[in-house]
């Protein structure tokens, strides 16, 4: 609608200005502010009660109409019915009006009326207004009505306001001396905007996000306001206020408000060095904007998780160091997934929300690219390792007829592909384990071939063992020669099983040399032992899953075969035996507590995951929802949850004075502990559900952040047993349960000691030879080998080497050196060890 | 001489093992000559034991002569010619 101007031109009229005009024409025959005499009704009907019991009744009744009220930012809070009569009295006083029982009556016939045009229907802040507006023109009020809607429109222009005008306009506005509190101070919100000053919000913010009573949050506003008031500032920020709010909250005893009000995010210290700096803390982690776009993210995630999926009691034991929660950035992911190609094989790539869908692959190569592809997602929806079983059998009915010289290429193209997408987790290569048989795995020896176009090809996996093995060979090639420069690949990394059967199969002499060779010279192969009727899908560098009766029927429609662990948390154990002063029953007393605890974070991940995977496609795991084979991919009834271990070694030594290795004492200590641990694993499976495993603690960054907490709050007892050099703060737990690295025990002892723990460690060990600048004979690793295999109990052996690469000619040579033994370079910037 | 036996309790195939021996020992009447040790591997000493001895499965029989391992049955029992072999029964 327009109203046209004395100089011909038109103006758009508002709604206001319409109800203006209606209210201007009606004040000039009745101007009646609220404490004149309201016109009497023609209609009135005589009752027989007299007028102040109707007026009561009205009251009661009115005041149980509404409960709740939405506001305009769509958020309900409680109905105050407070507001509407204060609304009506100082837009009457605007007008010279002084009666408030006046107020409140018609505040009456505000809400009856309401009730009679929407029912029980919870009203909305604009709709309150609307019928206020009505009601003090139908019952005569015109004076009050206009102050009431002019009032009503210049609240509407300074919320306009908020969203167009500029900082300058406002502080001009401010330095004019439009003084109002409204306009004199000015909040930059999280949002990236400039609003005026208004305490409603931070009522509204208190009611809705910290369940507050709306009188404490009213008395919390003013006090804050009050104390921004005394400062000098034109504009103060929204996370400033949030914390002044907070502070106010810890005054009024309101711990748990405050905790549900905090609010997340870094110090501007922290995100600079995050920024400019490389990770130090993570190898694994490149320094680029993903990278610190992850890293800023992991920092507000952990915090999120301690605040709000893992209860306080398990926050703090991860805060004091009793237990480490691993991977908190990732707390709204699972741990790790182990699988099949067969999925791929089978159901092509089909993923949810994804833009195409391709069927199932035709050729090797397309195969391959499905699951560089399908890791990479998975990597987006797992925190740890995404591992593939028997890679080369699966692959082997794709491989009939091909050259050596082509199936060398295609090995070369797997090794490179995962080790050089920098596509998962801040731009990091996607954690990857590629598992490897010489012989057709027993429980595959059957199955059905799938071969190209997800079709079966008539034989069994057996009939494809040659190309299998063809492919094993070409692979440990490629990872024999090593990158363009040489260097050895960090992913995939190769586990090779050895079984049985392994030692039957033709050509596993030769095989086994070729991949000792590789491990004498790079470092890759892992050796996974699988004793007697064991099988095992390994990931992660020493996580496995032993496959049980279920498992072996899955098999036969391997597709089915997905593994995956939900979490670890790791038991601090050197702190239990600083806690028990040397008495036995108190020590297993303080590991149960910690190992309860551990069992109250699994719980909380595993709530949190459900409450995740039931958003289906519209939530954040739907691609481990997704159904084609019938059961989701992430299979929740088959998941396990780890704990972890770590400082055995210092347990024990703190204990008796004697490191594991001392003597049987000290030995028979370390298996009771871990025996203790196995038990306490079965006794709270069988009561939680909760399938929970120990494995060996694989994170490194743990080692380091227990030790260092123990060294604050237990010095003396801590810092007699932590490794490493406390003067330069570079200090360690021994990892898992691992005999003292730096001590020189021969390595058939060592892994014959370490692997008598291993039985007991369901979900996966593993033993380190630091072979460091060492070039051991392959003939001398594959007789190591097959010793571990037929005279231990040790689950799992790999061969670490040390390497320096020269960053001014980019040549690679074995053990950690100051000058290129190449071109001569001193000083070298840049030297890379080589870890596992 | 010494038997080793690691079982479980309610596992059937550690019964049938134990059973199974106990019978032979009886027939060849080496009751009082060959050494029995139990060990539950469901408790700590069991699994220390176990451990030590490097044992993975359940039932395991472990025959010792003089602290040395002769034979070893893992998740079953011995034939009864193999065990009268070693344990030097004449027939």
């Amino acid at each position: 609608m327009s109203e046209l101007k004395d100089d011909g031109s038109s103006v758009e009229l508002t709604a206001s200005d319409n109800r203006l005009t209606a209210i201007e024409e009606m004040s000039r025959y009745d101007d009646i502010a609220v404490d004149d005499e309201v016109p009497s009704s023609p209609r009135r009907l005589k009752l027989y009660m007299d007028e102040d019991e109707i007026l009561g009744l009205h009251r009661r009744l009115a005041s149980r109409l509404f409960h709740l009220v939405r506001k305009r930012s769509g958020k309900i809070v409680p109905f105050d019915r407070k507001k509407i009569t204060t609304a009506i009295f100082k837009a009457a006083q605007e007008v010279g009006g002084r009666d408030q029982e006046a107020a409140e009556r018609l505040t009456d016939e505000v809400l009856l009326y309401m009730y009679s045009e929407t029912g029980a229907k919870l009203p909305q802040v604009e709709e309150i207004q609307d019928s206020i507006e009505k009601i003090l023109v139908e019952r005569g009020h015109a004076k009050t009505a206009k102050a009431f809607i002019l009032y009503r429109d210049k609240r509407a222009r300074i919320r306009r306001a908020d969203i167009n005008i500029g900082l300058a306009g406002l502080e001009k506005q401010r330095r004019l001396g439009l003084d109002s509190t409204d306009l004199s101070l000015f909040v930059r919100t999280s949002g990236d905007d400039i609003m005026a000053w208004d305490r409603e919000k931070i009522i509204e913010t208190l009611v809705r996000e910290a369940d507050v009573p709306v009188e404490k949050a009213e008395k919390i506003s003013r006090e804050v306001e009050d104390q921004i008031a005394l400062g000098a500032t034109a504009v103060i920020t929204a996370p400033l206020i949030r914390e002044l709010v907070d502070a106010k909250l810890i005054e009024h005893g309101l711990e748990d408000a405050r905790r549900r009000h905090t609010r997340l995010g870094v110090p501007l210290y922290d995100a600079k060095r995050i920024i400019l700096e490389p990770n130090k803390e993570n190898a694994n982690i490149p320094h680029n904007p993903e990278a610190t776009n992850m890293s800023l993210a992991e920092a507000v995630k952990k915090q999120y998780a301690l605040l709000s999926v893992f209860s306080q009691e398990v926050a703090d034991a991860h805060a004091r160091g009793d237990i480490h929660l691993h991977d908190l950035g990732f707390f709204d992911r699972p741990y790790c997934s182990g699988q099949s190609i067969e999925y791929v094989k089978k159901f092509g790539l089909s993923l949810p929300n994804a833009l195409s869908i391709a069927k199932p692959a035709k050729h090797p190569e397309i195969l391959l690219a499905h699951m560089v592809k399908f890791s990479a997602a998975l990597q987006g929806h797992f925190a740890g390792a995404i591992g593939w079983d028997a890679v080369n059998t699966f692959f082997s009915p794709f491989l009939e007829g091909m050259s050596d010289r082509d199936i060398h290429q295609l090995a070369e193209m797997m090794i490179f592909e995962y080790s050089q997408q920098s596509v998962a987790r801040g731009g990091q290569a996607i954690f990857s384990d590629i598992n490897i048989y010489w012989e057709t795995p027993k429980h595959f020896t059957d199955v059905p071939a799938i071969g190209p176009g997800g079709k079966y090809t008539g034989g069994t996996y057996k009939d494809y063992e040659k190309d299998s093995q063809r492919f094993a060979m070409a692979l440990f090639d490629v990872y024999k020669e090593g990158d363009g420069t040489g260097r050895p690949f960090f992913f995939p990394k190769p586990l090779v099983h050895i079984t049985d059967t392994f030692f039957k199969t033709p050509g596993h002499e030769d095989f086994l040399l070729h991949i000792s060779n590789v491990a004498a010279d790079k470092g890759n192969t892992y050796f996974v032992f699988d004793r007697g009727d064991t099988a095992k899908i390994s990931e992660c560098c020493r996580l496995s899953f032993k496959l049980d009766a279920s498992d072996l029927e899955d098999a036969k429609e391997p597709w089915r075969m997905r593994y995956s662990a939900l979490q670890n948390v790791t038991i601090n154990l050197p702190r239990a035996a600083y806690y028990a002063k040397g008495d036995d029953q108190r020590l297993f007393e303080k590991i149960d507590e910690a190992f309860e605890l551990v069992v109250k974070a699994h719980e909380q991940k595993r709530l949190i995951i459900e409450k995740l995977l039931a958003m289906g496609d519209a939530g954040p795991l739907a691609l481990l929802t997704m159904k084609q084979d019938g059961q989701e991919y992430l299979r929740m009834h088959r998941v396990t949850f780890l704990v972890g271990l770590l400082g055995l070694n210092e347990l024990v030594q703190s204990h008796l004075g004697e490191e594991i290795h001392e003597s049987d004492r000290a030995f028979r200590l370390a298996l009771r502990v871990i025996a203790h641990l196995k038990l306490e694993c079965e006794r709270w499976s069988e009561k939680t559900g909760m399938k929970l495993v120990l494995e060996q603690t694989p994170a490194e960054s743990a080692a380091y952040r227990l030790a260092k907490l123990d060294l604050e709050h237990f010095p003396s007892q801590a810092g007699a047993v932590v490794k490493g050099n406390i003067s330069l703060g570079e200090v360690y737990y021994t990892n898992s349960t691992f005999l003292n690295v730096a001590e020189r025990i021969s390595p058939i002892e060592r892994v014959k000691k370490e692997g008598m723990f291993h039985d007991m460690i369901e979900a996966g060990a593993l033993s380190h030879i630091w072979i460091a600048d060492s070039h051991p004979e392959k003939e001398a690793i594959a007789s190591f080998v097959k010793a571990t295999f037929f005279h231990t109990r040790n689950a799992q052996i790999a061969f670490s080497p040390e390497f320096t690469t020269c960053n001014v000619c980019q040549r690679v040579s074995r053990g950690l050196v100051d000058t290129c033994p190449y071109c001569a370079a001193s000083q070298i910037p840049g030297i890379t060890s080589r870890t596992k | 001489m010494k038997l080793m036996f690691f079982v479980k309790e309610n596992c059937s195939a550690c019964t049938n093992a134990k059973e199974k021996i106990g019978f032979f020992l009886k027939k060849w009447e080496m009751t009082d000559t060959i050494e029995i040790e139990e060990f539950d591997c469901s408790t700590e000493d069991g699994l220390i034991e176990a451990a030590m001895e490097g044992v993975g499965e359940i039932p395991t029989i472990v025959l010792q002569n003089d602290g040395t391992e002769i034979g070893r049955w893992e998740k079953k029992a011995p034939v009864s010619d193999e065990l009268m072999e070693l344990l030097g029964v004449e027939t």
